[in-house]
């Protein structure tokens, strides 16, 4: 009796592992199976799209060399005659779209101007504006980049409404494609975003704006932002732009609550400097943080042309702290490096506290 | 004129070739380095046009293996924006021109006239 029942275990337990092995095995030949079509899929997928982008090429490279609009149209018109019905499809068609945004900023002038016509007459501006609409971030924001890169201006005021989006990156790419599409007149979204512009955000409008021409009246309005990171773009085109006019504003920048936008500011006077620059920095020292005091001294050396900063440095040069007593010294021998040149009219050179102060630095 | 074209970027290429082509200069390209090398060999091209950035050699290295060649072979350097170190570089090594990335076809081919005319 025992014999039998454990026969029956046995065999119960056999038949048990059977079925769990017969059922792991199925489940790992469904697996092998479904990552075998999922990449033989892939892989399909991808030579479809390599054999549509090498008929794209020649054609988005035969219409850069084309030396009028009517031969863009007519290299269009033999080209959709072999192959029509590709380019209704919306798979090619965003092919075509990639091929022609990557081109276009890899070339300019009239090259450039033909690959736009292309773009505009197979209406491929539409397909862009489809992917705008879309609910997923990365579409919306490639659409928006696509449709800057195109220059298509006609969707400038359905961009401008994403640039306070919550999503950061439709928004940066929507700043960047209003700056793109219309220079320095897009930044006017600055006066209402309330999100943070970031530091690389600021670069990349900033090389946006190269070669634009600055508005002083928007970039004072921006320095007094209650956006902290607008004051320190502001202050960055203030910098760059070299806007004279904003002395006031910038010193103001200084009692700003944000580090950041203080040691910006400080940047900023080094560019936009006046005779009264150097005073205001020394005003500003005693209250500064010892990081802002450094960049202080810097400046101090590289714009100070006189007796005035001297003095100031020279109750420096005694202090405790090791780095602002190498950061005075080394002011002091930079300006005095400078003075010669600089103040030969009002015989400073001759100044007995010149040279005690020269040697003291050395 | 036979020019070696040395561009990664596909459609790049051929626009550059089919430009160089239609001013009747006659084009070999290739995508990399490695093989640019091979046919500054086999193929003895009257001037050369490398991108800066290729897969297994760079624009610079071609630069300076073709400037210690005995035959005299013209180079131009195509750049992408703020490659300036880059650029200085390629002249140090005896670059003869450079251009920068965006770059107007039309004016890669005046360099070209202008370079084969020196």
């Amino acid at each position: 009796m025992t014999a039998f029942v454990l026969l029956k275990i046995t065999v119960g337990a056999d038949t048990l592992f059977l079925n769990a092995a017969a059922v792991l095995a199925a489940a790992v030949a469904g697996m092998l199976s479904f990552v075998f079509l999922f990449r033989k899929q892939r892989y399909l997928r991808q030579q479809k799209k390599g054999a549509v982008l090498h008929l794209f090429s020649n054609l988005v490279a035969e219409t850069a060399i084309c030396e009028s609009l009517q031969e863009v149209q007519a290299t269009l018109q033999a080209f959709a005659a072999a192959n029509g019905k590709l380019l209704q499809k919306p798979f090619a068609r965003q092919v075509l779209i990639k091929a022609l945004v990557k081109t276009k900023d890899e070339i300019s002038g009239s090259a450039a101007g033909n690959l736009q016509h292309l773009f505009e007459q197979l209406q491929l501006h539409k397909d862009c504006y489809q992917r705008f609409l879309s609910k997923q971030w990365h579409v919306k924001a490639k659409a928006i980049q696509q449709l800057a890169e195109m220059q298509q201006s006609q969707y400038l005021v359905k961009i401008y409404r994403e640039t306070n989006h919550t999503n950061k990156y439709i928004r940066t790419e929507a700043q960047l494609a209003v700056v793109k599409l219309t220079g320095f007149k897009g930044l006017r979204f600055l006066n209402i975003v309330s999100h943070p512009v970031s530091q690389w955000q600021q670069l990349s409008l900033l090389s946006q704006l190269k070669d634009g021409l600055a508005e002083e009246d928007n970039i004072r309005r921006w320095l007094s932002s209650s956006n902290s990171t607008v004051v320190e773009f502001a202050l960055r085109l203030t910098e760059a732009f070299k806007c004279y006019q904003l002395h006031t504003e910038v010193v103001a920048c200084l009692q700003h609550t944000s580090a950041v936008v203080r040691r910006q500011a400080l940047h900023a006077l080094r560019e936009i400097a006046c005779e009264d620059t150097t005073s205001v920095l020394m005003h500003y020292f005693s209250t500064a943080g010892k990081e802002e005091q450094l960049v202080v001294l810097d400046l101090l050396g590289e714009i100070g042309t006189g007796e005035k900063e001297l003095f100031f440095l020279d109750t420096l040069l005694s202090t405790n702290d090791k780095g602002i007593r190498y950061s005075a010294s080394r002011a002091v021998q930079q300006i005095t490096s400078n003075i010669p040149i600089k103040t030969e009219a009002v015989t400073v050179t001759s100044s007995p506290l010149l040279s005690l102060l020269t040697k003291k630095a050395v | 004129m036979k020019i070696l074209v040395a561009e990664d970027e596909p459609i790049m290429q051929k626009t550059i070739a089919l430009r160089l082509k239609k001013d009747g200069h006659h084009v070999i390209t290739t995508d990399n380095g490695r093989e640019a090398l091979s046919l500054i060999d086999s193929e003895l091209p009257d001037l050369i046009i490398t991108d800066i950035m290729m897969p297994y050699a760079s624009g610079l290295e071609i630069v300076g293996t073709v400037k210690k060649l005995e035959r005299k072979v013209p180079i131009i350097v195509l750049s992408a924006m703020g490659q300036e170190n880059v650029v200085v570089e390629a002249f140090d090594l005896g670059a003869d021109d450079f251009i920068a990335k965006p770059f107007s076809p039309n004016e890669l081919s005046m360099r070209v006239k202008r370079l084969m005319a020196q």
